[in-house]
């Protein structure tokens, strides 16, 4: 069980995927198609991401925790994440104003409209992805 | 251990562990059974420990005697009560890594993975990604070996889609 083009068997890079934090992870789907692809694609490795990260404790702020000074119930404002801070004018055209946040958990914000109506959205705020 | 010989010596049973290159290593039982590779080959099959030699075909044997060591010391802490101190289990864990090279470290990875241990694959993994994720995508490729098979253009692409993260890195 080899990767193509490296000796590392797949299970010992996994073993070291799941100890980076999340800014580390980004950047390394640069170092290859078989690393990017693992680092997007595979829903098994993001779930035991988040829960290896929350069971090590790390030292440094990882996914979480998410810090949301500035958002309040009636606004939309830009809130920073690990040290990607993300603004009002990068948020999709279809959340407006009326989308409040209603949850943070596992690395995501949980947004949903404050009259009840429309979608609820989830957003990545390390991928600035909704 | 528990002998029925009047001796008053502590008989420790031994086993026999061929590194890949052919140097046998004698090993105190309790610790060659920290190894699950190790373990697998006896269970069911007590009789067999008497004079076997338990071939381990992918660890070297310059990593052997850190790697044995790791396992005495940890065992012992496991054992000890009260607990050793963190500040004990911290100053042997950094003076076991210390002056290892990347390549050293990946090979004791490589052979921890063999070897079929947990603890010591955990810690080996944490010191690797401890090493490595402060640092460039250069350097990662050069830790593990791997070839950049982006075009130029592709990578760029990728990069852009999170330029953040490549801010504040450690030199390589």
């Amino acid at each position: 069980m080899e990767v193509a083009n490296s000796s590392i068997p797949v299970d010992v890079l996994y073993h070291n995927f799941l100890r980076l934090p999340a800014k580390s992870l980004l950047r390394f789907r640069c170092v290859s198609k078989f690393w990017c692809n693992v680092i997007d694609h595979d829903l098994t490795f993001a779930n035991k991401h988040v829960s290896t990260r929350v069971a090590t404790a790390s030292d440094e702020p990882q996914t979480f925790p998410i810090s949301l000074p500035e958002i309040t119930p009636t606004a939309w404002h830009s809130f920073a994440c690990d040290g990607n801070l993300i603004k009002r004018s990068e948020y999709p055209n279809y959340i407006d104003q009326g989308y409040v946040v209603c949850q943070v958990g596992y690395g995501l914000l949980c947004f949903r409209h404050k009259y009840g109506g429309g979608d609820t959205l989830l957003c990545n705020p390390l991928r600035k992805k909704f | 251990m528990a002998s029925s010989s009047s001796s008053s010596s502590t008989q420790v049973k031994k086993i026999t562990l061929k590194a890949a290159d052919g140097k046998h290593f004698e090993v105190e039982e309790p610790v060659a059974m920290e190894m699950e590779t190790v373990k697998s080959f006896f269970v069911g099959n007590e009789d067999a420990m008497k004079d076997m030699v338990v071939p381990l075909l992918n660890v070297s044997s310059e990593h052997m005697p850190a790697i044995l060591d790791f396992y005495r010391n940890h065992s012992e802490f496991r054992k000890r009560t009260p607990p050793p101190p963190a500040e004990e289990v911290k100053a042997f864990n950094e003076a076991f890594l210390e002056n290892k090279s990347d390549e050293q470290l990946m090979e004791m990875i490589m052979a921890a993975n063999f070897l079929n241990t947990k603890e010591l694959l955990n810690f080996l993994t944490e010191a690797a990604a401890n090493r490595i994720k402060n640092k460039s995508v250069e350097y990662v490729r050069a830790f593990f070996g791997i070839e950049n098979d982006f075009t130029p253009e592709e990578e760029a692409r990728i990069r852009a889609e999170n330029e953040w993260a490549f801010d504040g890195l450690d030199e390589d």
